[in-house]
């Protein structure tokens, strides 16, 4: 009789005791199998970080946390959560985990940190992992695999802008072709306020093309650095850092002399531009006036740009229809004073206004007559300094192309 | 019958493969050319008047210069007018046809392109097609400094036939001697025939 009821009894209790255990325990069923609770392992790294075992060598930056996403795999075995900490804030998740299954953690490492540093993985059932990065500062915008270093040669603000083919514009100006195009412009240690603004051709198939800012068209990314004498700019292929819009007036009217003297049965007519239409776009650090005009034998398209460093610019290129008609006076740009020369550009000093001009001479008297132009002429890039400070287009020095490499290997 | 309705759907889908690709397709034949820039000499080249020998030119002079901006050839003629006389000058430029065709010509667009000490002054200026004869309107006239007919009929010159141009003027008496009063700016059109 003792026996049956113990017989009974275990029989009744050990199955409803596996069955209330299965249900109650964190693992459920899962906490009958054998092996690991879960495996760390390294997941998607860039090209630039070298890993040995669970060593992972990375760099971090001065500018900005370098983040290296889904740097780390968990792989979870049973329906639980791991806990995920680190000793210099790499990780930002405190557990991983749910069901079992891959869960991707994320490293982003602060700026400026240099050393060791232990991601670690633990659960309360004392199991632990962790993995051990190495960390090196380097002189780099985070995320970033290539940059050009410009090496330019002049002083005062200069207005440097990138296009997405390559071409280094500075004040609106081509100068160079870099081989990285990119939105982040380090200088002087600094990270750079930046602008996107796009541009589209305003006639199709000339060379130079003739662009205009647009609300569509190519993106050009533009920064504003001030040199002195022989200085790098460094450009990453990177998207843009947020940017907060400066609070900037328009650019002032074009106030100069435009047109070329026409001859006419009953006297000389000075062909003056007529603005068709107008538009203003403002980007992070400026507001441009882009302006189409037209006149009897030709049209204009023009644009002016303000800047928060006191400067303004123009640019505007001149269509010529073909006509055999005899001028005696050509005035591109015409602001007052004496036209000058100074090595590769135009200067007119009014007042304490300087206009430096780069492109064909922007004013001539003829005498004896002579003919008006004919068909597109080259762009006048034009820069107004009324604070005196500013030297000119700098020149480009050198251009180097730099990958970042693993630093161990 | 069931492999024949395979066979069919197998045929229909194929033309629908071809059809999508044929959306996608394009052809172009690109033909090869190349051009030569060559030149050649004007239909008409103008010569100096027998009047410019007057009193050395005094007169009536021309020669011309290069604009090297745009490239052209520009033919300068001064003209002296007597203030309060009428002058006649009846050979100041002469135009001929250096083609085996014949060629027509006309003085067009005459247009005041400076006035640089009074052109009201120029109170009467006709520059006319002496010869050869035969146009209704043969010449081109400015009244007090302005264009009042600007084109004349055409004339046709025959191969080496030259055509010969004069100018009346009359200079208001009040003009100051020795100056330049304005520049016109007058074109001869050349059409050559056949």
């Amino acid at each position: 009789m003792w026996r049956e009821q113990a017989a009974r009894t275990l029989l009744f209790f050990l199955p409803t005791l596996v069955f209330i255990i299965a249900l109650t325990a964190p693992g459920g069923d899962y906490a009958f199998r054998a092996g690991p609770l879960a495996e760390v392992a390294v997941g998607q790294l860039p090209y630039y970080v070298y890993v040995s075992n669970k060593t992972l060598h990375l760099y971090s930056s001065p500018y900005a946390p370098w983040p290296y996403p889904k740097a780390l795999e968990v792989k979870l075995f049973y329906p639980t959560k791991v806990l995920v900490s680190s000793t210099c804030g790499a990780v930002a998740a405190s557990s991983v985990g749910g069901d079992p299954g891959s869960y991707p953690v994320d490293v982003v490492v602060p700026p400026g940190f240099q050393g060791d540093c232990w991601v670690n993985f633990t659960h309360t059932s004392g199991w632990r992992d962790a993995v051990l990065l190495r960390v090196r500062l380097v002189d780099w915008y985070p995320g970033a695999t290539e940059r050009a270093v410009v090496t330019l040669n002049g002083s005062g603000w200069q207005f440097v802008q990138v296009g997405q083919g390559g071409t280094l514009y500075i004040w609106e100006r081509p100068m160079a072709q870099i081989p990285v195009a990119g939105c982040v412009f380090v200088y002087n240690r600094s990270v750079l306020l930046s602008e996107t603004q796009r541009y589209r051709e305003v006639a199709p198939n000339l060379i130079p093309p003739a662009v205009a800012p647009s609300s569509s068209g190519s993106v050009r990314y533009g920064a504003f650095i001030k040199l002195d004498r022989v200085s790098q700019l460094y450009i990453y292929k990177a998207d843009c850092p947020t940017t907060p819009r400066l609070n900037i007036s328009g650019p002032p009217p074009l106030r100069a002399e435009i047109g070329v003297t026409l001859p006419t049965p009953t006297g000389p007519v000075f062909d003056a531009p007529v603005v068709n239409n107008s538009v203003i776009y403002t980007t992070g650090l400026r507001v441009i006036n882009y302006t189409e005009a037209s006149a009897r034998i030709y049209r204009l398209y023009v644009y002016t740009y303000s800047t928060p460093v006191g400067l303004w610019g123009a640019v505007l290129r001149f269509n010529f229809a073909l006509t055999a008609l005899l001028t005696v006076k050509i005035s591109l740009f015409r602001p007052g004073g004496e036209l000058q020369r100074v090595g590769d550009v135009w200067i007119y000093r009014v007042d304490n206004v300087t206009y430096w001009i780069y492109g064909p001479q922007p004013y001539r008297l003829c005498d004896p007559p002579c003919g008006v132009p004919a068909g597109w002429q080259e762009p006048l890039y034009v820069v107004v300094d009324p604070t005196g400070q500013w030297g000119g287009w700098p020149k480009i020095v050198a251009v180097r192309h730099e990958v970042l490499q693993p630093w161990r290997s | 019958m069931v492999g024949s309705e395979n066979v069919g759907r197998r045929v229909a889908l194929l033309a629908v493969l071809l059809g999508v690709v044929a959306l996608f397709a394009a052809v172009s034949v690109i033909n090869v050319t190349y051009w030569y820039v060559n030149t050649t000499a004007p239909p008409v080249i103008k010569y100096v008047g027998n009047d410019t020998r007057v009193m050395n030119g005094t007169f009536v002079k021309a020669d011309w210069y290069y604009d090297p901006n745009t490239g052209l050839n520009i033919t300068r003629v001064y003209v002296t007018g007597v203030p309060g006389d009428v002058a006649n000058i009846t050979n100041a430029l002469r135009v001929c046809n250096r083609y085996n065709v014949p060629v027509k010509i006309r003085i067009t667009d005459v247009s005041l392109l400076q006035d640089i000490n009074g052109a009201n002054y120029i109170r009467y200026m006709a520059v006319k097609i002496v010869d050869p004869p035969g146009a209704a309107d043969n010449k081109v006239v400015i009244q007090n400094g302005t264009a009042v007919d600007t084109t004349t009929d055409y004339v046709t010159l025959q191969p080496g036939q030259c055509a010969i141009l004069g100018v009346d003027i009359i200079i208001d008496a009040n003009a100051p001697y020795n100056k330049t009063l304005a520049a016109y700016q007058i074109n001869i059109e050349k059409v050559p025939q056949q």
